[in-house]
């Protein structure tokens, strides 16, 4: 347990897991139709989410019984007591996935939400095929299908703008009042840098460690932005806040 | 410089590019977005100046079509009641003096009724089928050619303003067929489907080539008229065949 707390004494720990505690308590005092609706129950799942793969990621470290069951499953040959998997399943893919999923709610135009969902299904597609073909591991770094997926959220942002500034009922709409427009900012900066991060991975720690370990620190702290935009998106919606948003319906 | 301090020196100024960045591109979307809907506003005010000035033409045309109707009215039957009227009130004998004043009250009543169709308060409280029907007897009773009416009261509910329009709209295509189609007979279909309600106005007269292009501009203002309400207007014909008009409201 000394090793887990030694894991988790760490300023990012600190931050998410206080978003996490106060969106959790907050959650429950949002009015019962909108803790059904995706605009909100999504950004809470993705806090939820969050927390979950960064304690995961921290306890396989230190319970390696895990990792080698896992190991054992999969067939995989390496017994080095990396927790790359969680990262890439939880913290790209599924992550991935349900800002996917957010974005598409924040489209109105038919025949863009029918991109979104595209993209979606040609990422998981994509996904089982490369490990079906054994093109990628999921215990190893997994570029291609972050690449596709990564590509497939900067481009559902890139929709979501361009809805913003040419569909009329978001031309009525205060962009600066709009919990989607702040969202969906953060979430394309964010992935933007990750999308780079990721894909030039190995180049760059073969530059410099310094450099990489500044850059992740950098997408760490955007991250915690979105969840800070997620948290603040619940907190004005509660009933301690009357909220002039757009409504998303 | 150590190691801690480069990654510091990284940190800082690659969060300052971003910070510039992210608020240079927040700018320009807020920017942008404002001159759109400065456009878009515009657009949607010239397009409710357009749908006014439509209607307000759509209007004055059922004017002066009540006023034709209203002149035909007073010279051929008002006109002819007031010249027995006086024929008869000049004899001196006394059934004929009280022949002249049930003829004077007969005029009473037509003037009663013409004077109700000068506003447009009757398009109120008329129903569309009621119109039709009207309009399809009045066609009959010329004996210019044969018509029927079916219909299963899908266009009972209208405001004002969609209803002035098919008036209009039908009036024009009736006038269309009597001018141009010589027809044998005009039948008129009302139906309802799960997304839309339907106007089929149909002639078997000489039909016409759609593919021509027409010289004058009534087809496309007809088009243009359902449009302004939501509506859809489409016109088929063929040389020989008849000509079918169709106006198409969503549900």
């Amino acid at each position: 347990m000394l090793d887990l707390w030694s894991r988790v004494n760490y300023w990012y720990f600190y931050w998410i897991s206080g978003i996490f505690i106060l969106a959790l308590f907050l959650f429950f005092f949002l009015e019962k139709d909108k803790r059904g609706k995706p605009e909100f129950y999504l950004p809470f799942c993705l806090i939820l989410l969050s927390v979950f793969y960064e304690y995961l990621a921290a306890a396989t470290i230190v319970f390696i019984e895990i990792n080698k069951w896992l190991y054992g499953v999969f067939n995989y040959p390496h017994e080095n007591n990396h927790n790359l998997w969680v990262y890439n399943f939880f913290g790209s893919h599924l992550t991935s996935l349900l800002f996917l999923a957010l974005i598409y709610q924040y489209l109105i135009s038919p025949f863009k939400k029918r991109i979104v969902k595209g993209l979606s299904l040609l990422f998981i597609f994509s996904y089982v095929v490369f490990q079906a073909l054994g093109i990628e591991s999921l215990f190893e770094h997994q570029t291609y299908s972050i690449f596709v997926g990564y590509s497939a959220v900067i481009i559902s942002c890139g929709l979501y703008f361009m809805e913003l500034i040419s569909h009329p009922d978001y031309l009525e709409v205060n962009p600066l009042k709009a919990f989607s427009f702040w969202q969906v900012t953060v979430i394309l900066f964010n992935y933007t840098i990750e999308f780079l991060l990721e894909i030039s991975f190995n180049y760059i720690i073969s530059i410099s460690m310094n450099l990489m370990a500044s850059l992740l620190k950098i997408s760490m702290i955007t991250w915690i932005l979105i969840l800070c935009c997620f948290l603040v998106t619940i907190v004005l919606n509660t009933r301690f806040f009357t909220t002039k948003e757009v409504s998303y319906e | 410089m150590s190691e801690q301090e480069s990654q510091i020196a990284l940190i800082f100024f690659g969060g300052a590019f971003l910070v510039i960045i992210m608020s240079t591109f927040i700018i320009s979307m807020v920017v942008l977005h404002r001159q759109r809907q400065v456009q878009n506003r515009q657009k949607l005010d010239q397009i409710k100046a357009e749908n006014e000035k439509t209607l307000l033409n759509v209007e004055n045309e059922i004017q002066q079509e009540t006023l034709t109707q209203i002149g035909r009215e007073l010279h051929d039957n008002i006109g002819q009641l007031l010249s027995l009227a006086k024929l008869n009130l000049n004899s001196s004998k006394p059934e004929k003096q009280s022949e002249g004043k049930e003829y004077i009250n007969q005029i009473i009543k037509e003037v009663r009724a013409l004077s109700k169709t000068l506003n447009l308060d009757w398009v109120e409280s008329v129903s569309l089928d009621d119109f039709i029907r009207q309009q399809l007897e009045k066609i009959q009773s010329t004996g210019f050619c044969q018509t029927t009416l079916e219909s299963d009261g899908s266009f009972l509910e209208l405001n004002k303003d969609q209803k002035l329009v098919l008036i209009r709209v039908i009036q024009e295509c009736l006038n269309n067929a009597i001018k141009h189609a010589q027809p044998d007979r005009i039948d008129i279909r009302i139906t309802k489907s799960n997304q839309s309600r339907r106007i089929e106005i149909r002639d078997d007269g000489v039909g016409f080539d759609p593919s021509q292009a027409s010289q004058g501009s009534g087809m496309s203002n007809l088009k243009k008229r359902m449009e302004t309400i939501g509506g859809k207007f489409y016109l088929t014909s063929e040389v020989g065949k008849g000509t079918t008009a169709k106006l198409e409201l969503p549900t």
